[in-house]
């Protein structure tokens, strides 16, 4: 809970890069469920939510770097350690409420799996590529394509993490994409196929794993990656709210700065006191 | 900063030796041999491509974006490549994309397999030599234009890259094909000999080479067109594609370079 320290270790499947994080806090958890309604433009939904994560985690420099699969990788796993393994969604089914139940650990295997590691290295003769989705910090230059091939395959650049021993992620669009055009028409050719492949792994992955989500696809491109992180951002605000309520004995800075895991083990305490209190009748205030 | 552009610099320096050494080997059916050429790179495919968006009715971006890419990709002495010539490299070129093109044939979507057609033009091609031609005490020689005079066309006479929209009526179409048709023949005649005088054409501005051809007699511009014409239909047999029971033609235009 102490701001200084980061006391979970994470390294990145694609791109590697190593940092320590923390959990989400209580006030990150209620502006990350009501960001999710409140911003009607992706971008700028993701400029926020990126700032919240980026607060939790130590390696901030390097975190921009990590690509738009990891950084929705580190939302459900934050949410894992932040909030527990499993997430329920309530939803109406033939005009009546059925519930859901997502295994979030699932959720990162199947997208993990669904992926063809040996898509993103490309060797011919001289050139060694290795390829992945575009950074977190190139988010706005991938939303900003338009769906349509030709801007989709113009963008294909930023999907170039080196070439040989040439790093293209810290260099500058106009820089990234001169080199990229210095390429053999037929490499490119192999890229794009690679790229397109990459593509077509991720449609036909089952995220969830459920009948109910079969034709939910996973596509940078489209808005279905923005409605997954929404997917995973959803907290019931009401039930935050009536925690922190029933919580108001404490230090409401405190509570602010707790993990919703650490909140749900006070209230937990607050409950067992009630119903010690009351002789072990019913909690008014039960959550359950 | 600085560092940041050193870097890139050096990177650039690296890609562009590395991407120069992809070369492969090209047949130019004028030369009768093969010629190291370098894959077009991603850049190269872009300006190709900007040639289709060109609404100049001389496909002036797309011959001047191919004429770039063969000077700076071939390694040696493109000056005399004749326009039969850039068909075969266009395709050789094109086949590093991939060898298979898809065209569409009325409704259908064709496969062609490039390779083929280029194995076909390589055994039995056979580039046309330099042709004499007599009409009483005047005879020229005829050649298909270098791909050299015609950028130099292209670049001193279609100046005005008049646009499809600026055909108002019939006399701008009549205006434009007898232009054409004079400046194809301008650029495959290379000398003109009157009695014992010969003038090299090549030594010439194309208005003047222009103004001798509209002086020839007609008989001799009719058997310019004749030689002409079969050049153009010899090499359109071999870029003819029988497909079950369809025949397409491989045009080499900026979507033919679409991966």
């Amino acid at each position: 809970m102490d701001d200084k320290y980061y006391d979970y270790f994470l390294e990145f499947p694609y791109s590697k890069i190593k940092t320590n994080y923390k959990e989400i806090s209580t006030k990150d958890q209620l502006y990350i469920s009501k960001s999710r309604l409140t911003f009607n433009d992706k971008v700028e939904y993701i400029k926020f939510i990126k700032e919240i994560y980026k607060s939790i985690v130590k390696n901030k420099e390097d975190f921009e770097c990590i690509d738009l699969i990891e950084f929705l990788f580190f939302i459900i796993k934050n949410r894992i350690i932040s909030n527990g393994p499993s997430m329920e969604l309530i939803t109406e089914v033939n005009g009546m409420n059925a519930k859901i139940n997502l295994n979030l650990n699932d959720i990162l295997k199947n997208i993990f799996n669904g992926l063809d590691m040996s898509l993103l290295n490309i060797k011919t003769d001289k050139f060694i590529v290795n390829i992945g989705f575009p950074c977190l910090k190139d988010f706005e230059k991938v939303f900003n394509s338009k769906n349509n091939t030709i801007d989709i395959i113009n963008s294909f650049y930023l999907f170039i993490k080196t070439v040989n021993n040439i790093e293209f992620i810290n260099l500058t669009y106009e820089q990234r994409e001169m080199l990229y055009n210095q390429l053999p028409v037929s490499l490119i050719v192999k890229i794009k196929e690679n790229i397109f492949k990459i593509f077509q792994n991720f449609e036909n992955i089952n995220i969830f794993n459920i009948d109910f989500f079969k034709n939910f696809k996973l596509n940078i491109y489209s808005d279905s990656y923005i409605e997954i992180i929404k997917i995973f951002s959803l907290y019931d605000i009401e039930s935050i709210h009536r925690e922190l309520y029933l919580l108001s004995d404490m230090n409401s800075e405190y509570l602010m700065k707790v993990s919703p895991t650490e909140r749900k083990l006070y209230l937990n305490f607050y409950i067992a006191e009630q119903k010690q209190k009351s002789g072990g009748g019913a909690n008014p205030f039960s959550m359950e | 900063m600085e560092d940041n552009i050193l870097d890139f610099n050096k990177a650039l320096n690296e890609l562009s030796q590395l991407a120069n050494n992809y070369s492969f080997d090209v047949w130019v059916p004028s030369e009768n041999k093969t010629i190291k050429f370098n894959e077009i790179n991603a850049f190269q495919q872009k300006q190709i491509l900007s040639g289709s968006m060109d609404t100049s009715i001389y496909s002036k971006k797309f011959n001047s974006a191919i004429y770039d890419i063969i000077q700076n990709n071939c390694s040696e002495d493109i000056s005399k490549f004749t326009i039969l010539d850039k068909i075969l490299i266009c395709l050789q070129l094109r086949e590093k994309i991939s060898n298979v093109i898809k065209i569409q044939n009325n409704n259908d979507k064709i496969d062609v397999n490039i390779s083929d057609v280029i194995e076909k033009l390589k055994t039995s091609y056979i580039h046309p030599k330099e042709s004499e031609l007599k009409h009483n005490n005047i005879s020229i020689t005829i050649y298909p234009s270098y791909i050299s005079e015609e950028k130099l066309y292209d670049d001193t006479v279609l100046i005005d890259n008049k646009k499809a929209e600026d055909i108002k009526n019939t006399d701008d179409i009549q205006t434009i094909i007898s232009d054409a048709f004079i400046g194809e023949l301008a650029k495959s005649i290379k000398n003109l000999k009157i009695d014992d005088n010969v003038i090299e054409l090549t030594t010439l501005t194309f208005k003047q080479r222009m103004k001798l051809v509209e002086r020839m007699p007609a008989s001799l511009i009719q058997d310019v067109l004749n030689i002409v014409s079969e050049w153009k239909k010899t090499i359109d047999e071999f870029l003819t594609v029988k497909h079950e029971d369809q025949t397409v033609l491989v045009k080499i235009d900026p979507l033919f370079f679409i991966g």
